[in-house]
Parts: C-alpha cells; structure tokens; sequence
C-alpha cells in the first residue's frame, strides 16, 4: 500500500491541523507573545507560505527532503500526544496509567492510517463542518464573558516575541501540513489556501480565548489548559462541548501528523509497505512521548525546525533542478 | 458479516478510550459543596469540607439543615499536607468538581502569603474553580457550619439561588474563585470576593442596606449566614471592604447589574442603566483621571430639580466609592485594563508605574437620569 492522499480531503486536513496546532502551540504551549499571539499565527501563515506553495506544487526527490520531514512530524505528533495525554489526566483520567489512554488512541490512529490519505482527510472534512458549529455554541452561551479590553496591549509582549512566536508558527505548519507534500497521482492539487485559512482561524480563536481570561504572568501547562477548558465562567454543561472540541481537534491533527510521518518513510524505504510504515511511526510516537522533557524540547526546536525543514526544502529543490536527482515534476 | 465484525471491533475500541481503569460510584464519592480555608490557633492551615449526605432522609427530613449534611475538618502545615488530612477525615473519596462555594477567613485573606495559596488551590486536580469565592468574618469552620438551607431542599441550590438573587440586587459581586486566581496573577486589575459574616447585620461593621434611613436593625432572618458587601484585594491579598451599599456602585460601574435602588433626600427611587457605564482614563499633565460616564433611568416621578438632586449625589456616591479603593490602593473598576490599551506592548506597561498613578489619580463621575415614565408617555 502506498501512502497517499488526493487534493480535497489533504486541503481540509491541513486546515484542521494547522488551525489546532497553532492554537496548541500559542496558547498553551508556549504564550510567550501573550496578546500578540494572533499576529504570530498570522506572519508564521505567510512565512511558511512559500513551503507550502513548493511542496504542493512539486514533487521533492529523496532522502534530503523526506528524512528531516519525517523526523519533525513524528516527533511533533510525539508532542501532541503528549499534550492529549496530560489533558486527559488533567481532566478525570490521572486514575490511570497513560498507556491505558495511549494504546487505544494509537490503535484509533493506526487504524486510521492503514485507511490510507483519504480517509484521514475526509474524516477531518467531516470535522472542519462539525467543529464551526459547536464553536459557534459555545462562543454564544459564553458571549457575556468575553472582554475586548483584555486584549490589549495588542502587541502583547511586543515585537521580538512576536517574531520568535511567528517563526515557531511556521515549524507548527510545517508538521500539520505535511500531508500536502504527498498528493496521488491523479489527485487534484493541494492549493496552500486552506492552510493559510487554518493560521487565520487559529489566529482568532486565540483572541477569543485572551478575551476570556486576563494575561497571565506566570502558570505553568496545566493551569493555561485549566484556563482553556473551564475557565472560570463554563457551567459544568458547556464544558462537554469545549472538551470535544479539544480532544477531537487534538485528535485529526495527530493523524495528520502520523499520516506524514508514515508516509516520508515510506518515501525513504520505497519497498517498505505502508502498513508497516504507520505501524513504526505510531510505535515511535508512543515512545517519544512518554518523554518528560519532550514538550519543552519541542517548544525550544519548533522555529529551528522551520529553518531546517526549509533548508532541506531548497536543496531539494535545487538538486533536482540542476538534474541531479529526478526532475521536478508538477504534480497536476 | 463483515460488517457486523467491524461494528463489534469499533464498540471495543470505544469502551477503551475512555481510559478508565476504575468507575468512580456515586455512593463512592464524598461531594464537596463548600470548602472552608482556615489559619487554625496553632499557625496551621485548616480545611472544612461542607459534604452531603447520600441516601433517602426520614420522613419529614426533607429541607432541614444538619441531618442531610456533614462538616470534615483537618489540618496541615501546608495546603498539601491540610488536604490530604482532609482525605484521610472523609469516609469515601473526596469529589471537588461540584464545590458551590470556596470560602477563607478574612485573617488568612489578610495575609501577605495568600496569593499563593489561591494558586495551589486552584491547581488542585478536578477542582471546579467557576465556584463563587466568599471571605468571611471570623473563622470559615463557623461560617460552614452555620450554612442551612432555609427555602430550598437541597444545599447546592440554595447557595446558587441565594447568591445569584444578591448578586442582581447588587448587594454583593458576583465574584468567582477563578477570576479571583486568574487576576491575582494577571497584568491588570484587583480582584474582589463575596463578603459573609455568621453575625447578625446589626453586629457587623461592613453590613449595611441601601441608605441612611433603613436601619440594618430593622432586618430579621433566620438564616445564620450573611453574604453582602465585598473584600478588596491588592497584590493578592485583602486591604478592604465595601459595604452592600458600595458594592451596588460598584457593579454599576462594571456593567454588572442592569438596576439599583438609590436613595435621595429621603426618597427611594430604581434606577436603571441604560447602556454601558463608560470608564475612561485620561492622561495629562503627567496625571492621570479616571472619570465614569452613566446614563441612568427611572420609572418614579421625579421632576427636574430631584432629578439634578440625584444626579448629584449619585455622582459624589460613585466618586466616593473610586476614591476608597483608591484609598486601599485596590482597583476592582476596569480602569487598569483601559490604561493598559494606551500602550503598544505588555513591557510598556508594566514599565509604567499603575500603582502609584492610580492612587493619585483624580477621580470624575458624570450621571444623567432621565425619567423613564415621562419619556415613555412622549413617545
């Protein structure tokens, strides 16, 4: 079985994953640019453009690209796994052993996996109309609460943590939307439109959040997480939409990320079937996340990250423009 | 039959991701509906679990206090080591997820170190901190005990109804034990807390009613708990309070109530707001003016000489009630964060002395009442 995924679900599965990732990444994470976490996601969006635009319109030869790709998003699918696992116990779960919670989910996104691309991909279009809705719920039973003034100062921690945050937003698009990099044969073309939305979208709901809870000058992972599933405000009754809402998203964004992983190692062991691929990746993801130091890591690595998967992008691209590995075909 | 299979396989995987390794029963669970923090005789911190019963109550039980309840205490060196002596008191497996109430003397409030304390407890594991947050007089162990249900049946509901009914006459805030945490830590504003006292009004120096000529004395309930006014915090711990009276100004100028009874040369009247109330703050001549801004109405009578009365003392009602906070150094306004949106980043304004500004500040109140029954018959 070749991993593969065609034009329209890999559009809708790079707009859920980029959206989820980023509001992961610049709201509970790494905050470091506070208020200015909209304007991160929005120039990380068009700095990781012109990656975008290469890996949906090209096809990249070999292990040069694939192999710096396949590491970042099996070790940032390893971070999101860490982050539904802490979650889960946060939530009522820290009775039980994380492997407990982590083999199931892995099956779940093995299983997934082994439906091929599309099946990843029209699962998160399935999402990508639910999620707006029960969004649009909550946001109306909590309208009250929300305070604009809390927004401001709009430049949050101001203009160099903007750039770092911005920077790491390209590393996270990088990872979410890697399933574009590997279109079928007679798919459709992944236009980058839909990834760029998802940095939009994740832009304004980091606003909605902000606009619930003051900034913070300290607190650690769990008490922004606090801050973002039970806020102070939430009735016991809206908290099972936010929770959905949260494990769901955090759930396509992870079979995105596996899905890419699989699939780079497939491109590096051609012969390797794409079973086995996604049988090893999600193996590996379980491992790496059971890694205490593994967030923190991640945070520090995510704009290294962007530049080296950037790196390897245009020596890719030039190789193969100078005719030294195979030339670049259009993908349509 | 394959797909049989696949519904069955699917049925499986969905009993596993829900991950749990052990059901929690109901009859397991030991619910908290009130949870008391205390600073006891010996210097430790204790804590009061306010729990109910589970179970059918005799005949003719239903509604009283005391039977349908139990009070836990223990204490710690430390909130930790307090409450898993709390754990080790309970019978069954202590439940924080539905505490209605989160209570602390006023002496532990008082103390420099009780910001982080509010942290630990708010990080204590399934915790439901949208619980309303009340400072007490005197010890909170007493105050729990007191707590009976007096028109409802059941706790929970009691505690809901009571405090949402004060909290839309205004007479306390509506003051959650999260918003209290997550201000405590926060670039902006003070937080504030409910006010409760065991002791009857008349005994108590922060309960008073809406003005002059309505004497607390003339009050008579049989509840043994009282929640009206507000503790003021700064930097996280209690420097004030304001009585009902006070606080009714104040949730006005938060936009938190939509009506106030207001008194005025011996006449009571109900204003209501119509809009926001704008909060400003001006910077000039290296200082700094707060002014609030409200356009009011009344459905009463009041002709143009009462109404310029009322306006007036409104106005000095809403600068005195500014000017004590500012006096305690505690702003629970809103001011902060408007100041705050005058600067471009977080480092500008934190560089910016608020404290200082905000103490100094000269204070302006712009009230217009227009009469809502007059209006009415115009149009």
């Amino acid at each position: 079985m070749t991993l593969a995924i065609s034009g329209r679900p890999a559009r809708a599965a790079a707009l859920a994953a980029v959206a989820a990732r980023l509001f992961l990444g610049l709201v509970v994470d790494a905050p470091t640019t506070q208020n200015g976490a909209w304007l991160s996601a929005l120039i990380g969006g068009a700095l990781a453009a012109p990656w975008l635009i290469v890996v949906s319109k090209f096809r990249l030869p070999g292990m040069v690209f694939f192999f710096p790709l396949g590491l970042w998003t099996l070790a940032d699918g390893a971070n999101v796994l860490a982050a539904v696992t802490r979650s889960a116990g946060y939530l009522a779960l820290d009775r039980s052993a994380s492997l407990v919670l982590l083999v199931p989910l892995g099956l779940a996104i093995l299983w997934c996996v082994w439906r091929n691309g599309d099946a990843v991909g029209y699962a998160a279009m399935i999402w990508a109309r639910i999620a707006p809705a029960l969004l649009l719920g909550v946001a109306l039973l909590q309208w009250r609460y929300f305070r604009p003034e809390w927004l401001r100062p709009l430049l949050g921690e101001g203009w160099p943590a903007i750039i770092e945050g911005c920077v790491r937003s390209a590393g996270w698009i990088v990872a979410a939307s890697a399933v574009l990099a590997f279109p079928e044969d007679d798919g459709d073309g992944a236009a980058i439109l839909p990834a760029l939305l998802g940095s939009a979208i994740a832009a304004a709901l980091t606003l909605l959040q902000f606009m619930l809870v003051p900034t913070q000058a300290g607190g650690g992972w769990l008490n922004r997480l606090d801050a973002l599933l039970c806020n102070g405000r939430t009735p016991l009754y809206l908290q099972l939409p936010m929770i959905v809402l949260w494990f769901v998203g955090l759930f396509h964004l992870l079979a995105c990320e596996l899905f890419a992983a699989s699939a780079c190692l497939q491109r590096l062991l051609p012969k390797a079937d794409g079973r086995l691929c996604a049988l090893f990746a999600v193996a590996a993801a379980l491992m790496l996340s059971r890694s205490n130091a593994l967030p923190a890591r991640m945070v520090a690595f995510s704009g290294w990250g962007f530049a080296a998967i950037g790196t390897a992008t245009l020596l890719s691209l030039l190789t193969a423009k100078k005719g030294g590995g195979r030339p670049c075909a259009d993908s349509h | 039959m394959r797909r049989l299979a696949l519904i069955a396989l699917l049925a499986g995987v969905a009993l596993l991701l829900c991950g749990c390794g052990v059901s929690g029963e109901v009859e397991n669970q030991a619910y908290v509906l009130v949870l008391g923090v205390d600073r006891a005789d010996d210097g430790q911190l204790e804590l009061t679990a306010r729990v109910p019963k589970i179970g059918k109550t005799k005949a003719g039980d239903s509604g009283q206090s005391g039977g349908d309840y139990l009070t836990f205490s223990a204490s710690g060196i430390e909130y930790p080591q307090a409450l898993e002596a709390l754990e080790q008191a309970t019978p069954r497996q202590m439940n924080l997820s539905h505490i209605e109430l989160l209570v602390a003397s006023e002496a532990l409030a008082r103390e420099p170190g009780f910001a982080s304390l509010v942290e630990r407890i708010a990080e204590t594991p399934h915790l439901y901190t949208t619980a309303r947050f009340v400072v007490c007089e005197g010890r909170a162990r007493d105050f729990i005990e007191a707590q009976e249900t007096a028109i409802g049946t059941r706790l929970s509901s009691e505690i809901n109804a009571m405090l949402e009914h004060y909290a839309q006459r205004g007479y306390i805030p509506d003051a959650r034990f999260a918003d209290a945490h997550y201000l405590m830590g926060s670039v902006y504003g003070d937080p504030v807390a409910i006010l409760g006292s065991t002791a009857r009004p008349a005994e108590s120096p922060v309960l008073s009613l809406i003005g002059p000529s309505s004497p607390v004395e003339g009050i008579s309930s049989p509840m043994g708990q009282r929640f009206s006014g507000a503790a003021l915090f700064r930097e996280g711990r209690m420097v004030g309070a304001l009585d009902a009276r006070q606080v009714m100004l104040l949730n006005l100028i938060r936009g938190d109530v939509r009506a106030i009874p207001f008194e005025c040369d011996g006449r009571s009247y109900t204003l209501t707001r119509e809009g926001h109330v704008e909060r400003e703050v001006h910077f000039e001549d290296g200082g700094m003016t707060l002014s609030v801004s409200a356009r009011l109405a009344t459905l009463d009578d009041v002709c143009e000489t009462d109404a310029a009365q009322l306006e007036d003392d409104l106005e000095a009602a809403l600068r005195d009630v500014i000017r004590e906070c500012q006096r305690v150094g505690a702003e629970p306004f809103g001011f902060a964060e408007r100041a705050a949106g005058q600067f471009a980043t977080l480092a500008e304004w934190r560089a910016f002395d608020w404290r200082s500004a905000y103490a100094d500040a000269r204070v302006e109140a712009d009230v217009r009442v227009g009469n809502s029954a007059a209006e009415m018959i115009a149009n």
